[in-house]
């Protein structure tokens, strides 16, 4: 799996590439929780290159959703690919995370000077 | 470029011999220990294993053992390295499976030979057979397909049974979903097979049996995945599914890996295996062992 981090201020975008599994999905946390220490609370994080996330993904995610509403921002999901929207959706995922056809309209869901 | 799994624990030995190996112009992938041995043999697909044998944990002749137990690492030739040099370390060698033998310290030259044998053996000299009239035999039966796998019980082992999974679906012919499907269910058990069968720091094996179903030998109405392990028993059922309709701030971090199981598999069994031993020291019984049968339907 392999993860970019692209700032575009005030908003950080990750774009993750592979399949988030158990044994990968320590390296989506530590990416994740890297940018909520760092301050970078609005985050979006595209999945167009994700082929799969098991529960240790969703877990990723959800931990990092709590930290960033908790600080006043959000994690924002982009391109999520129909079979890893049904995982999504099967665990409930898809009712309590934002999710946009593209990194563009993730981004620009994000207020102006927020 | 010949790929080398190197298994050594010894940093001293193991930094020598990579070294002097990929000035040789092998290409070294390292293995510390024999679970990762395994776990490496089934993912990074090398051309010739050097297995000490002198290992924690699993040592060179059990890692041996599972590698030549496994289809998929069955063919990969083995060569036991040990610093003992008596006679029946070779012999116990090649009877876990070892395909040769040399001892420590190394002489390289000897070793290249031996590695240089295994890589490329020679084809065996054959009498030539005398013309046969050309039969025009019936096309084989296709077979429902199936396969099995033992892999050390850690996450490493995961690269592995993901490739015999995505086999399993190639040759049912899988839409994206439900491969995608099957993945999920792979690694879920697996996670909780790695935390709660086996104790931290000591992970045992777990063996991941594939088959597909159904009347007709051609194409499969179902496929299967079993997971057996030896170790301490637990109920992957005794933990409620999340409510998955509660807000973000109420929801439970556990049971959503075996909710996804249940819904992505149409049918899950689930049973303890091995012998029951009993503890006369202090009355309790306990089972050794878990099995876990999930099917999942194509139509």
């Amino acid at each position: 799996m392999q993860i970019t981090v692209n700032q575009q201020d005030p908003i950080a975008v990750l774009a993750i590439a592979g399949s988030v599994d158990s044994l990968t999905a320590e390296k989506l946390t530590a990416a994740l929780s890297a940018q909520v220490h760092a301050g970078q609370v609005r985050l979006v994080v595209d999945f167009s290159g994700v082929d799969y996330t098991s529960s240790a993904g969703l877990r990723s995610l959800l931990g990092a959703l709590k930290d960033c509403r908790r600080l006043g921002g959000d994690l924002r999901l982009a391109a999520v690919r129909p079979a890893v929207m049904r995982v999504l959706s099967l665990s409930g995922f898809a009712s309590i995370i934002k999710m946009f056809d593209d990194v563009t309209a993730a981004v620009a869901s994000y207020p102006v000077g927020a | 470029m010949p790929k080398i799994l190197l298994v050594e624990d010894n940093e001293l030995n193991r930094e020598m011999l990579s070294r002097r190996l990929v000035r040789k112009g092998f290409e070294v992938v390292i293995a510390v220990d024999g679970l990762q041995g395994v776990a490496l043999a089934g993912s990074a697909k090398p051309d010739l294993i050097l297995m000490d044998m002198s290992l924690p944990g699993i040592d060179g002749w059990e890692a041996t053992r599972l590698l030549k137990a496994d289809a998929a690492t069955r063919a990969v030739p083995v060569l036991a390295l040990t610093a003992h040099a008596m006679s029946d370390d070779r012999a116990k060698a090649m009877a876990a499976g070892c395909d040769d033998f040399d001892t420590k310290p190394v002489d390289l030259d000897r070793l290249l030979g031996k590695m240089d044998a295994l890589l490329h053996p020679q084809p065996p000299v054959q009498a030539a057979k005398p013309a046969q009239p050309e039969l025009h035999a019936a096309p084989p039966r296709p077979l429902l397909w199936a396969t099995e796998l033992t892999m050390p019980a850690v996450p490493q082992s995961l690269p592995a049974m993901q490739a015999a999974v995505h086999e399993l679906c190639d040759r049912a012919g899988l839409s994206r979903e439900q491969r995608a499907d099957l993945q999920v269910v792979l690694d879920e058990i697996c996670a909780n097979i790695f935390k709660h069968a086996y104790a931290p720091g000591a992970p045992g094996s777990v063996q991941l049996a594939l088959r597909h179903l159904g009347a007709d030998a051609t194409v499969p109405a179902a496929v299967e995945l079993s997971f057996t392990d030896q170790g301490r028993p637990f109920n992957p059922l005794a933990q409620p599914a999340p409510d998955v309709s509660l807000p973000l701030e109420a929801r439970p971090i556990g049971g959503l890996g075996i909710h996804l199981v249940r819904q992505l598999t149409d049918s899950q069994t689930y049973s303890q295996t091995g012998s029951q031993t009993s503890n006369e020291k202090d009355g309790h019984s306990a089972a050794e062992g878990n099995r876990l049968l999930l099917v999942k339907h194509l139509k």
